[in-house]
């Protein structure tokens, strides 16, 4: 080889090398979705163009395309079916309900309190985007299917049969719907309830009998599973599909909404890994992305990206660290409080969620969103999560507690030692573990870190497997059954224990009301109980960020939605000249 | 030959059956997926999971039965089951992400992405090697020598999740300079494309260079410094020196005699690299978004889809035991000191 040629080959792998390492530009210091702090509902608003492509990655997949179902409770395919699927409606990024424009007329009405019956008034022309109109027998093939009643549904699985179980009649004049619920039905958000999912008149032209037989129901359920839907109540259909990979969208002509369409398709593909999303993101192979998690890497990569605009805030779940109220330590709630007392959540706040999102705030309110009118913070006054280590050694010597050669022993003289777990994938977790293991340490208390595989956190949980443990649970606007969920004695999802027949009976009391202001009132008084409890100590919203391409419009995340970004979708839209 | 062929294809049966029980029991002890979709469901509905959705879901995945019962079944599709089990009928089973995820189906397909992007590499990587290989050893101690000795550690030392990466930003750098993205860094061909054959394979080119590239440097540094000592070993042996003797052409000994007797052991190697490559191109495939059979394999332990993993560790232990069988052969075919009864 001649040495110029030697010199070229030399520069060429040189080239790629030395590139790899520069890939940082100059920081974008403003962007359109700056304004989402002050307007969440309408920032990176404006002019579309007509026509127009946007790719969208998905962080995750999915397995089947039936919601209904346990299997297809799935935060990625209701993302993925998010331009056809017949939602009542949505929460926007203000928190404020919108009714689905494209299927009802109006907002659900309340026609009477006892039993609770409601009225739903279909809008004119509102259809599956197959020339057939939305009916009755499509309220009730939903209620059939998430009813758990095998004498409707045998074999069925639905991932939640709350409101189906309720229903004690569903019936259809025209336009309007009128769903009786059973006498024991006193949800105050019945407004929100979801009330259509399959068509049923596709489940008939396949030659399922399931009015008549519940045999045949859960074999349409089955056959929705398997099937890419061909339907849509949305603003757009599917042009092409394929499960747990992608979805192609194209406008649907016969939508009813009135919201115009500009964009001519829309691809949601699946991206696995924050870095593959950011990267195909600064390769212009994808527009935008909201994942589930963000790290400080991404938005320092990001922030050198050109052409791009990015948001980070509180998104749909909320960290916590629970205590088992079954450990032998930990039953004792003056340990308890004395534990919460000693961990101190802003700097936990600070070394962890604080690097991707500076205006963090720590969560003072179990059920309500920093923010929400309903939020009222029932933790700072308690001194729980302040890391004031001496108000917890008052606690716990006042009960008998003594420190011996620095460690803890209860009054019966036992050392307390005890475990912390967390998901081994998430770092802020594990740090979390370090900062409360050095907290306790402070107290006396040998705290041992140990991991879970990210696979088994829901065995951990489920068996009690662990002592203190670091975990999410989704946070929406909708509230009124969530405290039965976390903290009922008995509840498949209360992991720690908890058995309190003071909060069992507040609990009772949310559910027995239609007013949502005193429903609000009755989960506050609550979350009042199960911080005397000291059972869950709230740390933040997760931050999530949403990542975007600057030439697009009206897409900004939506922490109320479990779309997402998409939530608005029949708005989104490219840059007008 | 035939003898030892269909023998080798019989010992294969228990090989695999051993792989598969051990597997069985490893990923189902290990995990409990119908817990875990408990746990996500109610986490994400907010509501308690209700007890007949749990009895169905544990039906339906078939763990309200024993770990024997279940490798049974899946082996056999005999007993009580709801017609989606049994390899020997030709069901591999249900996968716990759902119902539309056929494991049949996901692993046949995925099969060919990996072969595409693996036969590319893992030719191109021989390729390489043996050229490199020779030229090491026909000037050895070299300065040429020197050099491909150098990038032959210099790559083998480079972890391949790293090289990936790294590789992955210089296209995205590229990319930016050109003003086009002529390089893909996620997937393996356009989202959605359909096509014949050939269509799919010119679509997939955006997306095979650079992964291609990766495999082939990470794979191509073994096999080049085996070809060298290879080729060493042949031109000190006395036969070559014989011919020299003789005065043949040195092209003609190196070409004829030396290269010929020097490639057996790279192409017996060749047919075990490729059957290797297929089950570990795992971190190739999950670094550049090909969603083939290691990626699939990656994301059912991780779920503890006991069934899909089984697919998998069939599917690979095949491709291994039929590369070994082929391996095996070509030793004969190639080497006529070696002969079969």
């Amino acid at each position: 080889m001649k040495r110029h040629h030697k010199a070229a080959v030399a520069a060429l792998a040189c080239t790629a090398l030395v590139l790899a390492g520069c890939g940082q530009g100059e920081d974008t210091s403003s962007s359109s979705l700056d304004a989402c702090l002050t307007d969440p509902a309408g920032c990176n608003g404006g002019e579309r163009a007509d026509g127009g492509e946007i790719t969208w990655a998905l962080d995750g997949s999915w397995g089947t395309w039936n919601q209904n179902t346990s299997e297809g409770n799935n935060a990625y395919v209701s993302m993925a079916l998010v331009g056809l699927w017949p939602f009542t409606g949505q929460f926007d990024p203000n928190g404020e309900y919108i009714v689905n424009e494209g299927i009802f007329a109006r907002a659900p009405e309340l026609v009477k309190e006892d039993p609770v019956t409601v009225e739903y008034t279909l809008k004119t022309g509102a259809n599956w985007g197959d020339g057939t109109d939305i009916t009755v027998d499509d309220f009730i093939y939903h209620w059939y299917a998430t009813s758990g009643d095998a004498s409707l549904c045998e074999g069925c699985d639905p991932a939640n049969i709350t409101r189906g179980s309720q229903v004690e009649s569903i019936t259809g004049d025209g336009s309007t719907v009128t769903v009786v619920y059973k006498e024991t039905y006193h949800s105050a958000e019945w407004q929100y309830e979801e009330v259509l999912s399959e068509p049923a008149h596709v489940a008939e032209d396949q030659g399922f009998d399931w009015k008549n037989d519940p045999k045949e129901m859960a074999a349409a359920e089955d056959y929705f599973s398997e099937t890419i839907p061909s339907w849509s109540t949305g603003p757009f259909k599917i042009a092409d599909a394929k499960v747990g990979e992608h979805v192609i969208y194209v406008p649907n002509e016969d939508w009813a909404g009135e919201t115009e369409v500009t964009l001519d398709k829309i691809t949601f593909r699946v991206i696995d890994g924050l870095d593959n999303i950011t990267t195909a993101l600064r390769n212009g192979e994808i527009d935008g992305a909201s994942p589930f998690s963000v790290n400080a890497e991404t938005i320092t990569q990001l922030q050198g990206t050109e052409g791009l605009e990015y948001q980070v805030a509180g998104g749909p779940s909320w960290e916590h660290i629970d205590l088992n109220t079954q450990n032998e330590f930990l039953s004792d709630p003056v340990l308890r409080q004395a534990v919460f007392t000693a961990i101190d959540v802003e700097n936990i706040i600070s070394r962890t969620y604080a690097y991707v999102q500076s205006d963090i705030e720590r969560k003072g309110n179990h059920l309500f969103r920093n923010g929400s009118e309903y939020y009222t913070d029932y933790l700072s006054a308690t001194g729980q999560g302040t890391g004031d280590i001496e108000l917890a050694y008052d606690l716990l010597t006042e009960a008998g507690y003594e420190v011996e050669d620095g460690v803890l022993h209860t009054p019966d003289g036992e050392p307390v030692e005890l475990d912390f777990r967390y998901s081994e994938s998430k770092e802020n977790r594990r740090i979390t573990g370090e900062l409360v293991q050095a907290n306790l340490a402070d107290l006396g208390i040998n705290v041992e870190l140990k991991s879970i595989p990210d696979a088994d956190l829901g065995t951990v949980l489920g068996e009690g497997d662990f002592d203190m443990i670091d975990f999410g649970w989704s946070s929406d606007p909708v509230f009124v059954s969530i405290a039965s969920q976390y903290w009922e004695t008995g509840s498949g999802s209360n992991f720690g224990g908890l058995s309190d027949p003071a909060l069992d009976a507040l609990i009772a009391e949310v559910n027995g009301t239609l007013d949502l202001d005193e429903a609000a009132v009755r989960a506050n008084a609550a979350v009042q109980q199960v911080v005397q409890d000291a059972y869950s100590l709230p740390i933040v919203d997760t931050p999530v960020a949403v990542m975007v391409s600057d030439r697009l419009v009206n897409v900004r995340d939506n922490w109320a939605s479990q779309q997402r970004a998409a939530y608005n979708i029949a708005e989104w839209g490219v840059e007008g000249e | 030959m035939v003898v030892f062929i269909i023998r080798r294809i019989l010992l294969m049966i228990p090989v695999l059956l051993g792989a598969t029980i051990l597997c069985f029991v490893l990923v189902d002890v290990a995990n409990d997926p119908v817990q875990d979709k408990i746990f996500e469901i109610s986490q994400s509905t907010g509501e308690p999971v209700p007890q007949s959705t749990i009895d169905a879901l544990e039906s339906s995945l078939y763990y309200d039965r024993s770990i024997p019962e279940r490798y049974w079944i899946w082996l056999t599709g005999f007993g009580d089951t709801n017609g989606d089990i049994g390899l020997l009928q030709g069901e591999w089973g249900p996968s716990i992400e759902g119902s539309a995820m056929d494991i049949g189906y996901e692993v046949s397909t995925r099969f060919w992405i990996t072969l595409r992007l693996v036969l590319f590499a893992t030719l191109a990587s021989i390729g390489i090697a043996i050229l490199a290989g020779v030229v090491s050893a026909v000037k050895q101690y070299s300065r040429t020598d020197y050099t491909l000795t150098f990038l032959g550690f210099l790559f083998l030392a480079m972890p391949i999740f790293w090289l990936g990466s790294l590789f992955k930003e210089g296209a995205v750098q590229l990319n930016k300079i050109l003003g086009s993205t002529v390089f893909q860094t996620y997937g393996s061909g356009s989202t959605g494309f359909r096509g014949n054959g050939w269509e799919v394979f010119m679509d997939s080119l955006p997306f095979l260079i650079v992964p291609t590239l990766v495999l082939m440097l990470g794979g191509y540094a073994a096999i080049s410094r085996y070809q060298r000592a290879s080729m060493l070993e042949v031109m000190n042996s006395d036969y070559v020196r014989l011919a020299r003797a003789k005065g043949v052409r040195n092209r003609t000994v190196m070409r004829r005699h030396a290269l010929r007797t020097a490639l057996i052991p790279v192409a017996t190697f060749a047919p075990l690299a490729l059957s290797g490559a297929m089950g570990g191109a795992m971190v190739t495939e999950s670094i550049f978004g090909w969603r083939g059979l290691g990626v699939y394999s990656l994301d059912a332990i991780n779920a503890g889809d006991t069934f899909a993993v089984m697919a998998y560790v069939l599917i690979s232990g095949v491709v291994v035991l039929v590369g070994v069988l082929i391996s095996d052969i070509l030793y004969g075919v190639l080497d006529p000191r070696i002969r079969y009864e």
